[in-house]
């Protein structure tokens, strides 16, 4: 007889009743999704057609003009503008990236209609795909651009991210109302903001220039010295290398010169945004291009 | 005047340490001070660097910790005599600081892969190697920690490390010669060696990653800006190449590619290394405080638990108000959620349990089988209960609810 052991196994008088609740809702179906026009051409005929990429990335607007809070994102969204690629911005965030990482570029053009999208690490490839040729022609692969690239991306983006993610002043003020806009609720600015500076302290203490107890004076002096050494690279030249037009790595310096003078960076922080102040090459360097092109 | 006291990671194949910035700090000091101004202190003491990194200098009672931080201060020091880039231009001197953090960021990998993360080299010769300076419980932890940064810095190379582990593992793998024309390896082998090339060739892009633009630099000369003595740069370059080329390693991966393709580069570090690595280095005692004892050892691991355990991020520079702040907050929250949940649970329980209703469970023959259903009647409503196991009896049809396929 099956019986005794259908008895011991049957769920609990209590388990029962509380799953005889479920489901509480069942939801309307969710929309198709807008992607179907690729599909369906006919449906792309009725819709709008955007003719204008759209660059997702870490930002407060919609207008292409309107710099990014986030260097990495400012980097291509000036480049970009360099380049003088047509674009629209939409505010965004990680999760909304294929790769996990913003900027992230969906195209659109009148030829063919099916978008594509194109993540940060093939932007730059697609720009000199699809951008018309620039003046500027500064080997990337050399060994000075590789050099004062790695200084960029090690001393002076250690500084940025102790200065605005490490240093709870900038933390509060800055970094948590920008990144968190989007969900402003209660404890998820705080948990979001605490996860920031731990992944910020861990991609500070993984850079291989880092010291076993990293501390803040010694990543700013590290910065200042980079911006020495940048200041002396651009010298009385309009662009770095001696270019005739803008290039990516005026981008990639602008990115930070930028957000670094134009944000009101407290603490230490406000000493390298001060410090940068005296360099005036690289002042003038910042200002030509947001003259230009923001 | 006590000389100055250069603390370092103990030495090793051949060379006076086994790191590449306390090579560099090496190379540095004595091309820069006169020998019998400084002494090289083996103490493999972190608590002696203020930044826990060695190299570790210590200078009477001032004590800088890293390489830059050494070369700046020497600098400075007797009024500039110790500048070994006195000589450079702006420019030049610009370009040493950028190529500083090229070579770290480009090489530092490299030299981990070759090292550390290549496991027949880290399980021959490096690990080993630690044990035969180290104590006891010391020799465990400290490699195991250079090990964990190694393969943080070598995260982005994964499926070359498996590929470099899988060509290892390879010549272990034919155990039976009996079996071996059965399984046919003569075909497998072109594979194997078209793999083993394959890697190779994708070692030989990396160092050369880092390479390239070096060589085009030296293009040849005796230092990397063409001056007739050492500046900085070269003092960090050979601390790093010589560690890719003098070891002797049971996979030598490193050593082949520099010897087979970039001769100048090792032309280049012989001629220098012989100068910067004299073998008349003056090797002094650590001071009581300064050893790596257990208890010193013990007193470190016990102040840096906290850390280690995730239970604070020892970032310095006015922190408390933060960690105190943060501390309140998650406290805050625990709380919170804590009640809700105790409250939540606490309602949701009673909202199940003492409904008016009870279920009464009918055990019932249906074609020859015992089946369940339930009955809901408000307590004490025997009639209805009773009404329902009429039909069911009558009709026999809805027999089964939902909530019964749980206890079925």
């Amino acid at each position: 007889m099956a019986s005794p052991l259908r008895d011991t196994f049957r769920a609990p008088t209590f388990i029962r009743r509380l799953f005889s609740h479920f489901p509480l809702i069942t939801h309307p179906v969710d929309p198709l999704p807008m992607s179907i026009e690729d599909f369906y051409p006919s449906a792309a005929r009725q819709h709008v057609e955007r003719s204008i990429n759209t660059l997702y990335s870490f930002t407060d607007s919609t207008d292409g003009s309107v710099a990014s809070f986030n260097p990495a994102c400012l980097k291509w969204q000036t480049y970009l503008r360099i380049r003088n690629v047509p674009f629209d911005t939409h505010p965004s965030n990680n999760h909304a990236s294929p790769s996990g990482s913003l900027p992230f570029l969906i195209t659109s053009s009148p030829s063919d209609r099916i978008s594509q999208t194109v993540p940060s690490t093939k932007l730059g490839r697609w720009i000199e795909e699809h951008a018309v040729g620039s003046a500027n022609t500064v080997d990337t692969d050399g060994g000075d651009y590789r050099a004062f690239l790695c200084l960029l991306e090690g001393a002076v983006r250690d500084a940025w991210l102790y200065a605005l993610y490490v240093d709870p002043s900038n933390l509060s003020s800055l970094t948590i109302p920008k990144y968190t806009a989007q969900t402003p609720l209660w404890p998820i600015p705080a948990i979001l903001g605490s996860q920031m500076r731990q992944a910020a302290v861990d991609a500070i203490r993984k850079s291989p220039s880092s010291s076993a107890l990293p501390a803040g004076t010694e990543i700013y002096e590290k910065a200042m010295e980079a911006f020495k050494a940048l200041s002396i690279l651009l010298g009385d030249d309009e662009w770095f290398f001696g270019a005739d037009e803008a290039g990516m790595f005026d981008a990639e310096v602008f990115a930070y010169t930028h957000l670094l003078l134009g944000l009101e960076i407290g603490g230490g922080g406000g000493v390298v945004a001060e410090g940068l102040g005296w360099f005036g090459n690289l002042v003038d360097h910042e200002e030509r291009i947001r003259r230009r092109w923001f | 005047m006590s000389p100055i006291e250069l603390h370092v990671w103990n030495r090793a194949f051949g060379l006076p340490s086994l790191d590449p910035e306390c090579l560099a700090a090496i190379a540095f000091l004595s091309s820069a001070i006169p020998q019998d101004l400084w002494v090289l202190v083996e103490s493999n003491n972190v608590s002696v660097s203020p930044n826990g990194s060695l190299p570790a200098l210590k200078d009477g009672s001032q004590r800088i910790g890293g390489f830059d931080a050494i070369v700046s201060y020497l600098h400075s020091k007797n009024s500039g005599g110790y500048d070994i880039d006195r000589n450079l231009t702006d420019l030049q001197k610009a370009q040493s600081i950028a190529y500083r953090s090229f070579i770290r960021k480009t090489c530092l990998p490299i030299v981990s892969l070759s090292l550390y993360v290549t496991s027949k080299n880290w399980i021959n010769v490096t690990r080993p190697l630690y044990s035969t300076f180290l104590q006891f419980p010391i020799q465990y932890e400290i490699p195991h920690t250079h090990h964990v940064r190694a393969i943080g810095l070598t995260s982005h190379l994964t499926s070359l490390i498996r590929d470099i582990a899988a060509e290892e593992s390879r010549p272990i793998q034919p155990v039976s010669t009996a079996f071996a024309g059965i399984t046919a390896t003569a075909d497998k082998s072109k594979p194997q060696e078209k793999e083993k090339i394959t890697t190779r060739v994708r070692l030989r892009n990396l160092l050369a990653d880092f390479l390239d633009p070096i060589g085009e630099k030296l293009a040849g000369q005796n230092f990397f800006f063409g001056s007739a003595s050492p500046t900085t740069i070269d003092c960090l370059l050979v601390g790093y190449l010589s560690l890719l080329l003098y070891p002797k390693l049971p996979s030598p991966w490193a050593k082949e590619i520099l010897q087979q393709e970039f001769s100048d580069i090792v032309a280049y570090t012989n001629g220098f290394s012989s100068n910067c690595f004299p073998q008349n280095i003056t090797y002094g005692t650590p001071d009581e405080n300064d050893k790596l004892t257990l208890i010193n050892w013990t007193k470190r691991t016990i102040e840096n638990s906290p850390q280690s355990w995730g239970l604070t991020d020892d970032v310095p520079l006015n922190q408390e108000g933060y960690k105190a702040q943060s501390t309140a907050f998650w406290v805050a929250v625990q709380g919170v959620i804590g009640l809700a949940a105790t409250i939540g649970s606490v309602l949701a329980y009673k909202a199940l349990t003492t409904e008016r209703k009870v279920d009464v469970e009918l055990k019932e023959e249906v074609a020859g089988k015992e089946v369940y259903s339930t009955a809901r009647g408000s307590v004490g409503d025997v009639g209805s209960t009773g009404a329902t196991s009429n039909r069911t009896e009558k009709e026999r049809l809805p027999i089964f609810r939902a909530e019964d396929m749980l206890g079925l």
